[in-house]
């Protein structure tokens, strides 16, 4: 969603703004700040295959449009039923547009010479040079379709920076460069109004300024033009009746850096600048009174006045527009986009380093936005959630060329709880000495937002490689994290009390580091918890070290001996004893319970990321080596591994470059279809090379509204089922042994139940049977029931069904072995524990004995600690 | 947005732990010590009960009544032949009772100084003379072995009490039950008499010479001083000890309770005043003095802490109550009187209810001076605001560290004489070898020198303070090398221990912990 790549516009009644959205025209209601329509939709439905770049009222029938486009089309639109009335085919990239209602038929574009090339600010100036050498082209079009030509060119220019039209229509300006071109279409001399040809030197008037223009403005009642230039200055010419030859030039000078937008309100008494210092300048152009809206936010890149001059409409670096009062100058709606990471920089100051990242409470994605903070963004509903300053600060502009470097979030994670989020910040000008802070934020309910708690001034000696959270939750589960760094230390932290209580006031928590680690001389690249926060990895080199973070022990190393690669990427994969490394250009799957490498693959990994929720991870690789059979651009690939087994479940290309990807779990679909879980792949989310988000597989917002009107349709159902079904008594057990959705419903509507329950008895002891759950051997008070020891067989028994039919598959010997400790166990423990402790000895005697058989089961009979298996483990090899 | 100027983030940094606890806290608000010169030791300090609490200090032959306000004597009360001892204020605060070294006891009328009565029955030095509960009798203790209570009306002995085998150098009478006398010997006893059946009803054994005796308020508990330590006996319990403490290295001389006997004081003539928890009898705070203590007081209203010295110091730590002067200053500013400002503007602080219509009033935030500076993109004037204020340390850090943020250090740092350059080179002297601050401080220096090494030699007064920096500086990187080589040897030790290559080092770091919305 991009709301200020281009000028707002404003209904006739201020109610309403247009803002041009890449392919797609929002309009947005100026009290809410939400969309109410969208025009151009889809190119199926005649809407534009370009970026439009300009919108403008139709001036003779104000419910119409006109939208000019990249894609060399005109299109009118009745905005109010969003129908596309009719388009028409310039056929030249379209930048600029305007059009006058005394000449009607006649719209003047402005084209770039070079078709195929995009025209955008931020690449303009990012390229500088190598684009100034583009033309513009000066056009006239004709929407009558008579035998006149229609596509009249009339002036070429380099860069054009403007064009705008005088309120009587006779003047046309046109900014290029250093050079303000004034054309006169007005009608007169024998020639039409707009039958203005190129050859008509006497109707051209060109003047040259000492600074590029970089914005221009037509004041609505008298004949004066205002140009901002590249100095910040503001020039007022007055160039029209006797002074044509010899302007009158009035300077006007606040802004230190390029004037970005100049608009005059509509009865022509003042004048409003703005630019990168994010300040809005008011002159009264009477009295030359200025009046100052400082730190807006971001710099400004448009300014529009609503047509009764109650709001201005404040378009900005960051994606953002803010419309403003104009009576107090007070903010009155700001409608937020998703910021792009580069904004009020250079992508290369501001890189993407925290990638995309999936916060557990909303599921809100988590990147970076303005330099030093971090935003929230709904992806599905497209809606920027907040900002979070994670270090606060004034911006302020820079004094002279030099760009002031901005502070950094480089490292961002969350406890799986949400609870906790831990980030890394820091600030490298090259001059004094390099800043890095360890922030620890809490959630705090009340302001629904994160709160600072701890911050650590230079956590570490050196920068930090990677940043993680103990996944392991639960009440007992005191937060870790554990930070590496080319110091070659890695450090786990942990909340701790701070002061005692006293006074009835709770004593404070802060984090602070538990304990510090290093393994040889090397430098930690990556590291990772295993999901049950029992084992910690640390990739050292090419060596994985496996450490039992709670103890501070090292309980193994894995080396992939032939090659001779530094790790880049590891994770462990949740709920299965795999950990996924992944070198320069190899991927590798090792099984923990066998200490040995699954399988591994050739493969250029750029990134991996491993789900949150299921045992499923996905590696993006460049220019794969397809690529240099299709049309020989780069392509990405995107694919999607379980740790078991080699062959992908999932391949996704495309074309652009990935710059961030995330899996992005969907609560609601989760609890919708738990059946076919193991098919399914979650949705992903892949932020490309234009800083948009797109979402593969998954579902839309509409999907989701329609999904959730028809759970709740479902629930009224099923109530209702229920209803039915208590009716009619004689139909209870039915309902209760065979029926699933009956059942479903029943829990849906557990009141209901209760209530049967307790109006008979008798159908109770009949069901309990079936139903495990519900044991009648626990039935009695707990005073007069039999000794535990004497109820477990039963107990158990009722609770296992027969061995012939559940017990996995394995060879005889070994079965036989561990149903005889199963029964020593039995003998000695209470019964949970002694439950447990076979099914790791199972687990154990599977893993050595017979690998290739392992697969299937090894997914179900999980060893409930990794670490204590580990242990286990090494004693037995040593 | 227009946001608000974000006004300067001051820098939070954690409290370094086992510094203060609020027991310390609260005793180091006994500030500004008042030393006094008396002639001699300073044998007895005893406060009145009485508002203001003023305190008579026996010392040589004289008992003065010092004025809690001013601390100065009030009253000089010097008719006495000898030495006097313990002199005592009744608990109205209008007699003082004294003994002397000829045995002669005396009670002066606290406002005229006369004598009002005089005891003349024991031989030898009197030591101890003390007030009863019961206002109209006086106990007091010997060097003839002797304990005896006095009837003032009668000017007569009630009770003798012999028994004990030495000196007795201590006592006093239990404040439940005025029936009950404590005395504590040379003979390493403490006796409690009973002056009903006119003997001693218990013998609780010291192990040392005793010093000093006090008893809880209730009865209930008896300490005794003497020797390097104190000992706490259970009355109810038939005098069973319960605990002995050994927190001093040389003999306790004395003890006293505060106000509401949660907490002990002793001294002793180890320099020290220790103060316990009487819960756990745990040492919570103790003050150092430059002399032998001999005797220490706290006033019953906890403001002032009175240490007698051997060398005739007295010294005299008063605690400003800030908190209980508020409340009965709103006390008294709840009464609101008709017609007076604060009787029209009543009700400011009462709380809207759920109905009312409530009229908002943005209250403008004031900013600091040096963030008038800030906003106003004044750099220079705001880092001289920040050092002109006795602003602190870490506030003027913090401004440094904004300024190289916005890119303004060095605009904050050019076009300085030696006059305004001073304050800066000043703190950079003082702060540059803190830890916390060290990286910053040494980039600014930086800056520093490399903008007025031009310059040096014109002004001495710069020129000495580089002088200092440089210096400091030097001493600071030796004191590191000298860490560096404590931390190889002992890191040699764990490899040692370990033996692997790997080592886990398990350590505490510091942690900045800031709470509020920074």
């Amino acid at each position: 969603m991009r709301l200020s790549d281009y000028p707002v516009v404003f209904t006739k009644d201020s109610n309403y703004f247009f803002s041009c959205n890449s392919k797609s025209i929002r309009i947005l209601s100026v009290e809410t700040g939400q969309a109410v329509r969208v025009l151009s939709t889809s190119a199926a439905e005649g809407g534009h295959t370009d970026t439009v770049t300009g919108v403008m009222l139709n001036p003779r029938n104000s419910l119409q449009l006109y939208s000019c486009s990249l894609d060399g089309t005109i299109k009118l639109w009745d905005f109010n039923d969003a129908q596309l009335l009719k388009t028409y085919d310039v056929g030249v990239p379209i930048t600029h547009m305007t059009m006058h209602e005394s000449i009607p038929n006649d719209v003047y574009l402005v084209t770039t010479k070079k078709s195929t090339k995009r025209f955008h600010a931020h690449q303009l100036k990012k390229t500088g040079g190598a684009r100034a050498k583009e033309n513009s082209v000066l056009l006239r079009y004709s929407f009558k379709s008579s035998s006149r030509k229609r596509l009249v060119r009339l002036l070429k220019t380099r860069l054009c920076s403007g064009l705008a039209i005088s309120s009587d229509g006779e003047y046309l300006v046109m900014a290029g460069r250093y050079k303000l071109h004034v054309i006169n279409i007005a009608s007169g001399n024998g020639i039409d109004s707009g039958a203005v040809t190129e050859n008509d030197e006497s109707r051209f008037r060109c003047y040259l300024t000492p600074e590029r223009i970089t914005a221009l403005a037509f004041h609505p009642t008298e004949g004066c033009i205002a140009t901002g230039d590249e100095r910040g200055r503001i020039t007022l010419w007055y160039c029209f009746g006797k002074n044509a030859d010899r302007p009158i030039t009035t300077v006007m000078h606040w802004h230190a850096h390029k004037v970005a937008s100049l608009t005059f309100t509509s009865d022509g008494s003042y004048l409003l600048s703005g630019g990168e210092e994010s300040v809005l300048v008011i002159w009264q152009l009477a009295t030359g009174f200025k009046q100052f809206l400082p730190r807006l936010g971001s710099e400004i890149k448009h300014i529009t006045v609503s047509p009764d001059q109650s709001l201005y409409a404040i378009g900005h670096q960051d994606n953002s527009v803010n419309v403003i009062r104009s009576m107090d100058l007070k903010i009155k709606t700001v409608i937020q986009g998703l910021k792009f990471p580069h904004v009020g920089g250079h992508a290369s100051s501001n890189p993407l380093n925290i990638g995309l990242i999936v916060e557990p409470r909303q599921g809100h994605v988590v990147l970076n936005g303005l330099p030093g903070t971090l935003q929230f963004y709904d992806p599905i509903k497209e809606q920027h959630i907040m900002e979070l300053e994670i270090s606060p600060r004034n911006k302020v502009s820079r004094a002279d060329e030099k760009e002031i470097v901005p502070p950094q979030v480089l490292h961002c994670a969350f406890s799986s709880d949400g609870r906790w989020m831990a980030t890394v910040d820091g600030r490298d000008d090259h001059e004094t000495t390099p800043e890095l802070y360890l922030k620890f934020w809490e959630y705090n309910e009340d302001a629904h937002t994160y709160v600072l708690n701890t911050r650590v001034d230079n956590p570490h000696a050196g920068q930090i490689t990677s940043l993680h959270f103990n996944p392991r939750s639960g009440a007992t589960a005191e937060p870790m994290v554990v930070t590496t760094s080319v110091d070659g230390k890695f450090k786990i932290w942990q909340l701790a009390q701070q002061g005692e209580t006293r006074r009835g006031i709770e004593a404070e928590h802060a984090w602070g580091c538990r304990s510090t680690g290093f393994y040889r001389d090397m430098v930690p690249r990556c590291a990772g918890f295993s999901s049950d926060g029992s084992l910690l990895a640390v990739a050292y080199g090419q060596i994985i070290t496996l450490w039992n973070p709670y103890l501070n022990a090292l309980q193994g190393t894995l080396t992939m001996p032939p090659e001779n690669r530094p790790i880049r990427h590891l994770t462990f994969v949740k709920n299965s004893p795999f950990l996924v490394a992944a070198t320069k250009d190899h991927l590798y799957s090792w099984n923990l319970l066998t200490c040995s490498v699954w399988w591994s693959y050739q493969i250029k990994t750029e990134r991996l990321v491993a789900s949150s929720t299921d045992n499923t991870f996905m590696v993006t690789c460049p220019e794969a080596a397809a690529a240099a059979a299709g049309n020989g651009g780069f392509e990405h690939r995107l694919i999607v591994f379980r740790p078991t087994c080699p062959v992908p479940v999932k391949i996704e290309t495309t074309k652009k470059k990935i710059r961030a990807t995330t899996f992005l779990p969907d609560t609601l679909a989760r609890s919708n279809n738990t059946n076919n879980d193991n098919q399914r792949v979650e949705a992903i989310l892949i932020m490309n090379n234009r800083y948009d988000l797109e979402v593969l597989g998954g579902r839309t917002a509409e999907e989701v509204r329609v999904e959730a009107a028809e759970a709740v349709a479902k629930a009224a159902e099923a109530a209702k089922a229920v209803q039915e079904a208590s009716m009619a008594k004689s139909m209870v057990t039915d309902i209760f042994g065979s029926s699933r959705a009956a059942a479903a419903a029943a829990a849906a509507a557990t009141a209901n139940k209760d209530k049967k329950d307790s109006s008979s008895t008798t159908v109770r002891t009949q069901t309990s049977k079936k139903n495990p759950m519900r044991n009648p051997l626990f039935d009695a008070p707990s005073h007069v029931m039999a000794p535990v020891s004497s109820l477990f067989e039963a107990f158990m028994g009722q609770l296992l069904a027969p061995a012939s039919s559940n017990a996995p598959v394995r060879s005889k010997d070994v079965a036989s072995k561990s149903s005889k400790k199963k029964e020593k166990h039995a003998d000695k423990m209470p019964n949970g524990t002694a439950h447990q402790d076979t099914e790791m000895e199972t687990v154990e005697m599977t893993a050595t004995a017979q690998k290739e058989e392992s697969e299937v089961h090894m997914d179900m009979n999980l060893p409930t600690s990794l670490s204590s298996f580990f242990s286990k483990r090494l004693v037995i090899q040593s | 947005m227009s946001s608000d100027f974000k006004s300067l983030t001051i820098k939070k940094y954690p409290r370094l732990p086992g510094r203060k606890t609020p027991e310390a806290r609260y005793w180091r608000k006994f500030k500004s010590p008042i030393v006094v010169k008396e002639f001699s030791a300073v044998t007895s300090i005893h406060f009145s009960e009485t508002k203001p609490h003023d305190f008579a200090v026996t010392a040589s032959a004289r008992v003065q009544i010092y004025s809690s306000k001013t601390h100065q004597p009030k009253k000089t009360i010097s008719r006495f032949k000898d030495i006097a001892y313990s002199g005592n204020i009744r608990s109205d605060g209008r007699l003082v009772v004294a003994g002397d070294a000829t045995g002669m006891i005396q009670i002066f009328d606290i406002g005229s100084r006369a004598i009002l009565r005089t005891f003349r029955e024991h031989k030898h030095p009197v030591h101890v003379t003390k007030f009863s509960s019961d206002k109209t009798q006086i106990m007091s203790a010997s060097d003839d072995k002797t304990v005896r209570v006095w009837d003032m009306p009668s000017e007569a002995a009630i009770n003798i009490f012999t028994g004990h085998s030495d000196y007795v150098r201590s006592g006093m009478v239990s404040q439940a039950n005025p029936h009950l006398v404590l005395s504590g010997s040379y003979d390493q006893t403490v006796k409690l008499w009973d002056m009903r059946t006119q003997g001693c009803v218990m013998t609780m054994n010291h192990g040392a010479p005793v010093e000093c005796v006090e008893m809880f308020p209730d009865g209930g508990v008896v300490l005794s001083g003497g020797g390097p330590i104190v000992k706490v006996f259970d009355l109810l319990a038939g005098g069973r000890p319960m605990h002995t403490l050994s927190n001093h290295q040389k003999t306790v001389t004395s003890m006293c309770f505060d106000h509401s006997s949660s907490r002990l004081l002793t001294g002793s003539l180890d320099h020290h005043v220790k103060v316990y928890n009487v819960q756990d009898y745990s040492v919570v705070h103790s003050v150092k003095y430059p002399a032998p203590v001999m005797s220490v007081g706290l006033s019953p209203d906890d403001t002032h802490l009175v240490a007698g010295m051997a060398g005739g110091l007295l010294s005299i730590r008063q605690r400003s109550v800030k908190t209980a002067e508020k409340e009965t200053r709103r006390a008294i500013q709840m009464q609101e009187r008709g017609g007076t400002y604060k009787f029209f503007v009543r009700g400011q602080n009462h709380v809207p209810g759920e109905a009312d219509f409530k009229v908002e009033s943005q209250r403008k935030k004031r900013l600091r001076e040096y963030d008038r500076y800030l906003k106003a993109f004044q750099y220079g004037n705001a880092l001289d605001a920040c050092l002109r204020t006795n602003q602190p340390a870490v506030t003027t850090v913090s401004l440094i560290q904004e300024l190289v943020h916005r890119d303004g250090l060095r605009a904050a740092l050019s076009g300085r004489d030696d006059i305004s350059l001073e304050p800066l080179a000043q703190f950079l002297v003082k702060h540059i070898n803190n830890p916390r601050y060290t990286a910053l401080l040494c980039d600014v220096t930086t800056v520093l020198i490399d903008m007025y090494t031009a310059v040096l030699g014109q002004s001495p007064l710069i020129d000495e303070l580089f002088m200092r920096l440089r210096t400091k500086v030097k001493h600071e990187l030796a004191f590191q090398q000298q860490l560096m080589a404590v931390v190889g040897s002992m890191e040699m030790l764990f490899a040692k221990s370990t033996s692997t290559s790997v080592g886990v080092a398990v350590h505490n770091e510091l942690a900045s912990t800031t709470n509020a919305s920074s």
